[in-house]
């Protein structure tokens, strides 16, 4: 009776099946995965998503991430955990250590011929597409339209409460830079943000734009202590706001601004304003686009990207333009 | 036919090494794969009929994330007393409660306790199937006596490895404490001036020492308000939420009414103050739990 009861209210949802054996602990795959689940719901005709998520201890780690091992996985895990909060649809999530448990859960939900994500022969092998824009650019183009992304009610209202206090009357524009030389896990040189470059930015934008205040968001160690010489330049983490504070944050303030990486990921999927910088083009395959291209298939006007190495001209020169473009808009 | 010596004779001269790598190549193709998802699906299956296997695993159920610190330590408690190895936990929650924005504290505190094997968040009634079956349940969100009393018999050891969480809080704590304790205040309400000052004066009397021989470290709301009264705020320090929990266990004494941080704090033995119940941070009464 209980089982009967059990498949007929499971059957609304779509399960997604996440290894950490295979897939990297990083936020912008795990925003790239959580909108593959969100595009399958749909395709799929579900009320909503269940998540699965194994971290085997005893195989922590994917080959992409040797740095992680039995000793430190949980850190990364708890550090990551926010961001499976902005899946708006996902109604269920699941965290276990237990690998039978995992497999389980894998066969009987396909045994049962129930929507699962990825699917049995691509779990088995291994070969994951956690990262590509594939599947999200089909749906776009069949349907015209796309998911997004969004803060959970409480974590939205807190994101305007922090933005009230911490910067009454201004255009709060939240700015992430890749910069993890300092990081144990220091990896693509090329795709670092150019911070002299962005430095000169803030400093340019203090004077022509005295409403804006910018907000760093990001890691603890990814911010120079140069930073708070400008008036301007707020670092969220020293606000003593953490990843689930500053994710919500991002999607309720006025523009993003930032490298190509994991808070890039979260603004592309969702309707914030955003100029996404140093694209790199060894990723515009993956993502369904041409080197150069200004926007994704899916994007807003107010939604650009930047190919190549930061300019602080440039960068002032996107702000603007995009700030103006909003206020004639709203 | 003559090749199949010639390339054992190959393979054996490659070492083990290359075998394991052989079997590796082999074993992520998809049919080796699949055997092995049927296989361990098939022995978590004998296991979950099992009725030996049934004492093995709790679930501890609470509704909403507030109270996971208590049915921490109430699951704990009755996984100790019951021989349990394994306790689920399964919080349900709404998506529009306060309690969900508490969710990331939560997961750090759960994944710190010793027999976690599963962390299963419900936004909707009724999805108990993603919990192992035949397991018992502990219906876990107990009267906080109820749980003072298991903390007091017998305090859940929240042992799991978090190195990498405890290098820079002790660092930090052994570069500025030298000689003074290390006291650190946090608050659900955030901490006031006058608060603080009586939180001072009354560490002063419960540990015999002078204000100068205090350091104040505190945690959580505008804890800036405070700055500049002798105090560190540990937003400045940038720890996360794991290295917080891990400061907690670090210190010497610890104010708080944030059942994360008493938890991780029993585990290591440290004192640990908690301001009455309700009015917080500016209650001046406290209980001494250890």
């Amino acid at each position: 009776m209980r089982g009967s009861a059990e498949a007929s209210i499971l059957s609304e949802s779509v399960y997604g099946f996440i290894d950490y054996g295979i897939t990297p602990y990083a936020l912008g795959d795990t925003f790239t995965l959580l909108m593959n689940l969100e595009v399958e719901r749909l395709l799929r005709g579900k009320a909503d998503i269940v998540q699965v998520v194994l971290s085997d201890p005893r195989a922590p780690n994917s080959r992409l991430q040797p740095f992680i091992n039995t000793n430190n996985f949980r850190s990364f895990l708890i550090e990551l955990f926010p961001a499976y909060l902005f899946s708006p649809n996902t109604a269920s999530w699941t965290f276990t250590e237990d690998r039978s448990y995992f497999y389980h859960q894998v066969v009987s939900r396909f045994l049962r011929r129930e929507a699962i994500w990825p699917g049995l022969l691509t779990q088995a092998r291994g070969a994951i597409d956690f990262f590509s824009h594939r599947a999200i650019n089909r749906f776009f183009e069949r349907h015209g339209q796309l998911p997004r992304l969004q803060a959970p009610e409480d974590l939205r209202r807190r994101a305007l409460g922090h933005i009230q206090r911490l910067f009454p009357g201004k255009q709060v524009v939240t700015v992430n830079l890749r910069n993890s030389k300092s990081s144990y896990f220091y990896t693509a040189p090329h795709r670092e943000a150019a911070i002299p470059e962005w430095e000169k930015f803030f400093a340019l934008a203090e004077k022509s734009h005295p409403d804006v205040a910018f907000l760093i968001v990001g890691s603890f160690n990814e911010w120079n202590r140069s930073f708070l010489d400008h008036p301007n330049v707020t670092v969220a983490r020293r606000a003593g706001l953490t990843l689930a504070d500053e994710l919500a944050i991002l999607l309720a303030s006025r523009l993003f601004m930032g490298s190509s990486s994991g808070f890039s990921a979260l603004a592309t999927f969702s309707s914030v304003p955003y100029v996404i910088t140093n694209f790199e083009a060894g990723a515009a395959k993956y993502v369904g686009l041409q080197v150069g291209a200004s926007r994704y298939p899916f994007a807003s006007e107010h939604q650009v990207l930047q190919w190549g190495r930061e300019d602080a001209d440039a960068l002032h020169l996107q702000m603007t333009e995009r700030l103006d473009r909003l206020r004639r808009t709203s | 036919m003559n090749s199949r010596p010639i390339l054992v004779v190959v393979l054996a001269s490659q070492g083990l090494g290359f075998l394991r790598r052989v079997y590796r190549l082999l074993s992520r193709t998809a049919p080796f794969r699949l055997a092995a998802f049927a296989v361990r699906a098939a022995q978590f299956e004998l296991r979950a009929r099992d009725p030996a296997g049934e004492k093995q695993t709790l679930i501890a159920e609470c509704v909403g994330s507030a109270l996971v610190g208590p049915s921490l330590a109430a699951a704990e408690g009755a996984a100790e007393s019951q021989g349990a190895e394994r306790v689920w936990y399964r919080i349900r929650v709404s998506r529009d409660a306060t309690a969900f924005g508490e969710l990331p504290d939560t997961f750090a505190l759960l994944h710190l306790a010793t027999r976690t094997r599963g962390v299963v968040i419900d936004t909707k009634a009724g999805d108990a199937g993603m919990v192992p079956r035949g397991t018992a349940f502990v219906h876990a969100a107990a009267a906080r006596d109820t749980v003072a009393g298991i903390l007091r018999k017998s305090p859940p050891l929240l042992t799991k490895p978090v190195f990498q969480s405890e290098i820079g809080p002790n660092d930090y704590l052994k570069r500025v404490c030298g000689l003074r304790k290390a006291v650190l205040v946090s608050l659900c309400a955030g901490v006031s001036v006058p608060a603080l000052q009586r939180i001072q004066a009354h560490m002063c009397a419960a540990s015999g020492r002078d204000l100068d021989e205090l350091l104040f470290v505190v945690e959580g709301g505008p804890s800036g308000l405070v700055a500049g009264h002798g105090v560190q705020p540990i937003e400045e320090l940038g720890f996360t939420s794991l290295e917080r929990m891990a400061m907690a266990r670090n210190v010497d004494f610890l104010v708080s009414d944030r059942w994360a941080y008493v938890l991780s704090a029993l585990s290591k033995g440290t004192c640990i103050v908690i301001p009455g119940q309700g009015s917080a941070a500016e209650e001046a009464a406290f209980e001494l739990v250890r």
